[in-house]
């Protein structure tokens, strides 16, 4: 079943590489949901995210003759996303919050419990069962918009995306010890901005994270 | 040993929840944090913030996404190429439907604007400060010469160009006698046929009703150079209004 699936992407891909819009629209309805959300967490903003997500599908049409069957066509769509995000950042010439440049990187010891409890009121419980309130998912929003662009590009398309290191490093252009780099600043500044805005947290989870 | 002891920095960790350690630098960290409780805690909260992440949920498509015709069939500046017709991401499809000037187009008229503009201000400046005299007389000298031009291609021309030289005559005579002989002499040998038959006398020229403006009157000159400016100024709004609506599209 999943070898057939494979096959028929990569027939779709060398079908909209002759030129076949049909084709491409296919691997549009199955990949949008992926761009979108890439776009839409580093954008924080629904429509700025439809207008990049439409144009990143404008550019891998476009651009689809480059695709020369890498590691994965979700990864080379996911690319072309990031780049339609650096393009329209630069556009608008804004800047990745500063905010927490003070925070140093290493400092992490008094939000652990803080976070267990945000995450895991039960010790045992799947943190993937677990259902974020829409206030908890803003101030997630948040913070990662709060991080540098490029760990914030790292971050979003590891814990987000669940792309590999090796195929953020070429999704990004950049080594796997930069990568591995930006993932665990990423995530500590998440961390500790989460932490530092515990007051703008639903009032359950502040009174679990004091406790 | 020392190894073991010293705590795991940031990197390490997240990797380590990554598995993206080589198998020794795992072996190492879990041996680490077998012992050490920081570490552990520190491990703990790296893993929730990915945790919280993951956990997010997708969010809602606005639209779909699904490509048309008309998104692609627009003009393209970006090099991505496909099937031969290089488009643009960024542009759609309200700018095709638009108002659509060629490249060659706007750069015609861009010229064409930008030179009746200096012709329309040499008009107006030498009607200001060549009043008359010797100045004037010089400027004429170039006048005929180059009106005289045209007789060639056009009759027309002509009685203007033999008009031109005659009225200068007298100013030249008092002041440069050797120029002045010289350019109704040029024009006369240019044109024989004309001269002869079209221009009877220089002296009943003057009264004749030239085909072309008196450019000799500064009060003309001043007259064309605005009309000229006005021109410049309308292919100059023509290019505002475009260059606006390329942008709104």
């Amino acid at each position: 079943m999943r070898q057939s699936v494979r096959d028929d992407e990569e027939l779709l891909i060398a079908r909209s590489q002759r030129g076949d819009l049909q084709a491409f629209n296919q691997l549009v309805l199955r990949y949008q949901q992926a761009v979108y959300s890439l776009v839409f967490r580093m954008l924080g903003n629904a429509d700025n995210a439809a207008d990049v997500t439409q144009d990143a599908f404008l550019a891998a049409f476009r651009g689809i003759n480059t695709y020369r069957g890498g590691p994965s066509f979700r990864a080379w769509l996911l690319r072309i996303g990031t780049n339609q995000v650096y393009d329209y950042l630069r556009r608008v010439q804004r800047r990745p919050a500063e905010s927490l440049e003070a925070l140093t990187d290493d400092d992490d010891m008094p939000s652990a419990d803080f976070l267990t409890a945000l995450t895991d009121p039960d010790p045992t419980g799947n943190p993937e069962a677990h259902v974020l309130t829409q206030e908890l998912q803003g101030v997630i929003q948040q913070a990662l918009e709060a991080l540098p662009l490029e760990q914030r590009v790292a971050v979003v398309l590891c814990d987000v995306q669940g792309l590999s290191y090796e195929e953020i490093a070429a999704t990004t252009e950049t080594t796997l010890g930069t990568v591995r780099s930006r993932i665990a600043r990423g995530r500590a500044r998440l961390r500790d901005y989460l932490y530092q805005h515990r007051e703008l947290l639903p009032q359950s989870y502040r009174h679990k994270g004091d406790g | 040993m020392t190894a073991q002891n010293r705590h795991l920095t940031t990197e390490q960790l997240s990797a380590y929840l990554d598995k993206a350690l080589t198998t020794e630098e795992q072996e190492q960290c879990k041996a680490h944090l077998q012992t050490c409780e920081r570490c552990q805690q520190r491990l703990v909260a790296l893993r929730q913030a990915a945790a919280l992440l993951h956990a997010l949920p997708q969010p809602p498509l606005p639209r779909s996404f699904l490509l048309s015709e008309d998104m692609l069939s627009t003009t393209s500046t970006k090099p991505i190429m496909l099937r031969g017709n290089g488009t643009m991401p960024r542009a759609l499809p309200t700018r095709r439907a638009g108002h659509g000037w060629s490249k060659t187009t706007l750069t015609a008229l861009r010229s064409l604007t930008a030179l009746v503009a200096v012709l329309g201000l040499v008009f107006l400046l030498s009607s200001i400060s060549l009043p008359s005299g010797a100045m004037n007389g010089a400027s004429m000298s170039t006048d005929s010469g180059t009106s005289s031009g045209v007789g060639q291609v056009s009759p027309p021309g002509e009685p203007q160009a033999t008009h031109q030289a005659s009225s200068l005559t007298p100013q030249y005579s008092a002041t440069r006698p050797a120029q002045a002989e010289q350019t109704p002499h040029a024009a006369a040998t240019k044109q024989p046929a004309y001269t002869n038959s079209t221009s009877p006398s220089t002296g009943s020229l003057s009264t004749q009703p030239a085909p072309w403006p008196d450019l000799s009157n500064p009060g003309v000159r001043a007259l064309l150079g605005l009309l000229l400016l006005f021109l410049a100024l309308l292919g100059l709004l023509l290019l505002l209004r475009q260059r606006q609506m390329t942008r709104a599209g």
